[in-house]
């Protein structure tokens, strides 16, 4: 690991990647501070850029723009009580009021100074657990991955849908796509209809753009009479320093928020407006003065920034030891790995090392560039927020669309497979289905079914299905987990259901 | 019938009939997993149709007709249109073509021949741009069509 780190030092000090490090902050911050524009949307759309690039400079960029954006969002959540990502839907509860209060600089301080703390301790995380946890991944067999598969979309299912029953139809749904092309074992051609292009499976990419950017692009046309009224603010002195002061006095809420965000984002599929949502009501419940929450204090935005940039790193640890993704920014960046022909795993820390730790490193400078670039041009990126038409912004992203899904294996079929998953993902999303779900079942469909499959004729040879998927101890836990976790929701109604009672 | 989460369970349980019949010509372990999620897809489904009848929830996708559906569904072809014109008309002529005709079609203050030829220019050089990018630096060769 030191040899690595000290490489991946070395070599982000090149040009480029010092380069790519600031555009894609930047980029990034400004793709998040637009409302509708996710961190999601942005990734999907800039990997096929990173294809010809050497992986280094690929991942600093995407890693970036991920980091960026996901902290972007929370200029139009202070200045326009919407949220520009999903993840900052908790700032907008003490943001807007400060704003509203003359206070808005305040509020963009304390969102920077707490997403880059935030952040900083998230890939502290990432950088100590992923090491020993790609190690223990090699512990685990088919049965393992089936199991850990299944954990996945039960926690998808429960966490990243509005309903349960529509988080597992739309989990079962990707996984049903996930199963198009040849099958892993025996090889069968399946469910290509005719179409050659299919044999080799749905694309991710192109299925990504398509899940995660038309329906926004329609969503966007959809509301595009809308105005926003921002909120004007300037800039005050002393504002950093005292601000700064002020969150180091609150130690345990800052450690308490980026623990619960970097937990957050190690479980499968729940993205960053879980772990914002999380550490804000426990910052409510914590506080000794909870009924000053939602008026505008600077610890709400802090507990809600502080999971929500902890969350990023954490959404990277399962995806970079076993290529499960934590959110679904994540699952977009499995993507780019398996276009630079890095597979998730041990190998991505020892093959790879050079690559991997650079990324990882990269991450801490982006979250500290984030310190000047979002303090000094919070005016800029308020002004970009009232300032791009959606009339321009919309065939944009529909452009950038098409020529990412062409682009990456130079076939039209990919700008086909975009658009009609474009066109199923805003159906779905009027019709209250997630995409999250759909998405993390496609990626999760070939390892559960690798693992399913591979167990059975592992038990057939062992003499004994249960002995394979019931007696080995990862599994034991996994199924554990999965059990609770399907089951949670209504645990937590039983659980509110006695408090309601016993409170009577 | 305006309920929207029957028309999607009806919808769902076609797709699982359909996959069924195919999966049926897959090997032993080719069909496994595929049979197995059809299964339970079919069984969430009827779930859903269920609760449709006994818990209506959501009435219709898109409730009345208004403007802004009119604008989404004349993007929705438009979007189509981009996949299929590009090999008739090329990448760079459909997309300048197809940028243009939604950035007009969402812009109602700025529809003048001027503002228009104005707008032309600038996604000219935004594609432009771009093509550059992936055509000379990236080695992407884009279909050209009978144009360009």
């Amino acid at each position: 690991m030191g040899t690595h780190l000290l490489q991946a030092l070395g070599n982000l000090t090149h040009p480029l990647n010092i380069l790519f490090m600031i555009v894609g902050v930047g980029a990034g911050i400004v793709v998040g501070a637009l409302p509708g524009l996710t961190a999601t949307m942005a990734i999907a759309l800039l990997v096929p850029f990173t294809f010809t690039m050497p992986a280094v400079h690929g991942l600093v960029l995407l890693g970036g723009i991920y980091c960026g954006a996901i902290y972007g969002g929370c200029f139009s959540a202070i200045l326009i009580n919407t949220p520009g990502t999903p993840s900052a839907i908790a700032t907008t509860f003490d943001g807007y009021p400060m704003a509203k209060k003359g206070d808005a600089y305040r509020a963009i301080v304390t969102a920077t100074i707490s997403s880059v703390i935030g952040g900083l301790i998230g890939v502290a995380f990432l950088l100590f657990l992923s090491p020993p946890l790609s190690k223990a991944s090699l512990k685990f067999g088919p049965p393992e991955f089936f199991w850990l598969t299944a954990f996945g979309l039960t926690i998808i299912a429960t966490l990243s849908s509005k309903s349960i029953l529509k988080g597992l139809i739309g989990g079962a749904f990707g996984l049903l796509i996930s199963s198009i092309g040849i099958a892993p074992i025996e090889g069968s051609v399946r469910f290509t209809f005719g179409i050659v292009s299919l044999q080799d499976g749905i694309g991710l990419i192109p299925a990504l753009i398509g899940f995660f950017c038309i329906p926004e692009v329609l969503a966007m046309i959809g509301r595009r009479h809308q105005q926003y009224s921002i909120i004007p603010y300037r800039k005050q002195r002393k504002v950093v320093l005292g601000v700064l002061l002020k969150l180091l006095k609150k130690p345990f809420l800052l450690l308490r928020s980026a623990v619960i965000g970097t937990i957050v984002g190690i479980i499968p599929g729940a993205g960053g407006n879980i772990a914002s949502m999380v550490s804000y009501n426990e910052a409510v419940r914590a506080s000794k003065y909870p009924d000053k929450y939602g008026r505008g204090i600077i610890e709400g935005v802090a507990a809600a920034e502080t999971a929500n940039n902890a969350e990023v790193s954490g959404s990277l640890i399962p995806l970079l030891t076993l290529g499960i993704p934590g959110a679904p920014p994540a699952a977009v960046l499995l993507g780019a790995l398996l276009l630079h022909g890095m597979r998730p795993g041990p190998e991505l820390f020892t093959y790879h090392g050079s690559v991997t730790y650079t990324f990882i490193v990269s991450l801490i400078f982006a979250n500290l560039l984030m310190l000047p670039m979002g303090i000094f041009s919070g005016k800029m990126i308020s002004k970009i927020i009232t300032t791009i038409p959606i009339a321009f912004l919309a065939p944009f992203v529909v452009f950038l669309s098409v020529i990412g899904s062409y682009a990456i294996n130079n076939n039209m079929f990919d700008v086909y497979v975009m658009i009609f998953f474009g066109l199923v993902g805003y159906i779905g999303r009027k019709a209250g289905f997630d995409a999250g779900p759909i998405v993390l079942g496609i990626i999760l469909g070939k390892i559960c079914e690798q693992g399913l499959v591979q167990s059975i004729l592992m038990g057939k040879a062992a003499g004994s299905l249960f002995e394979v998927f019931f007696t080995r101890p990862i599994s034991l836990i996994l199924i554990l987990l999965t059990i609770v976790s399907a089951a949670w929701p209504y645990i937590r109604k039983l659980i509110a259901g006695t408090k309601r009672y016993a409170k009577r | 019938m305006r309920n929207a989460d029957r028309i999607i369970s009806i919808v769902l349980l076609g797709i699982c009939a359909f996959f069924f019949v195919e999966a049926r010509s897959f090997t032993r372990f080719g069909r496994f997993f595929p049979l197995t999620i059809i299964i339970i897809l079919a069984a969430l489904s009827l779930f859903l149709l269920v609760l449709s009848f006994v818990k209506p929830g959501l009435s219709a996708i898109f409730g009345r007709l208004h403007r802004r559906h009119i604008a989404i569904a004349i993007s929705i072809v438009l979007i189509g249109a981009w996949g299929i014109l590009i090999n008739v008309l090329g990448f760079v002529v459909t997309s300048v073509i197809l940028f243009t005709v939604i950035n007009v079609l969402l812009d109602e203050k700025h529809r003048s021949f001027l503002s228009i030829l104005k707008k032309m220019g600038i996604i000219t050089v935004v594609v432009g741009v771009f093509y550059l990018f992936f055509a000379q630096l990236l080695l992407v060769p884009f279909p050209r069509g009978c144009l360009f």
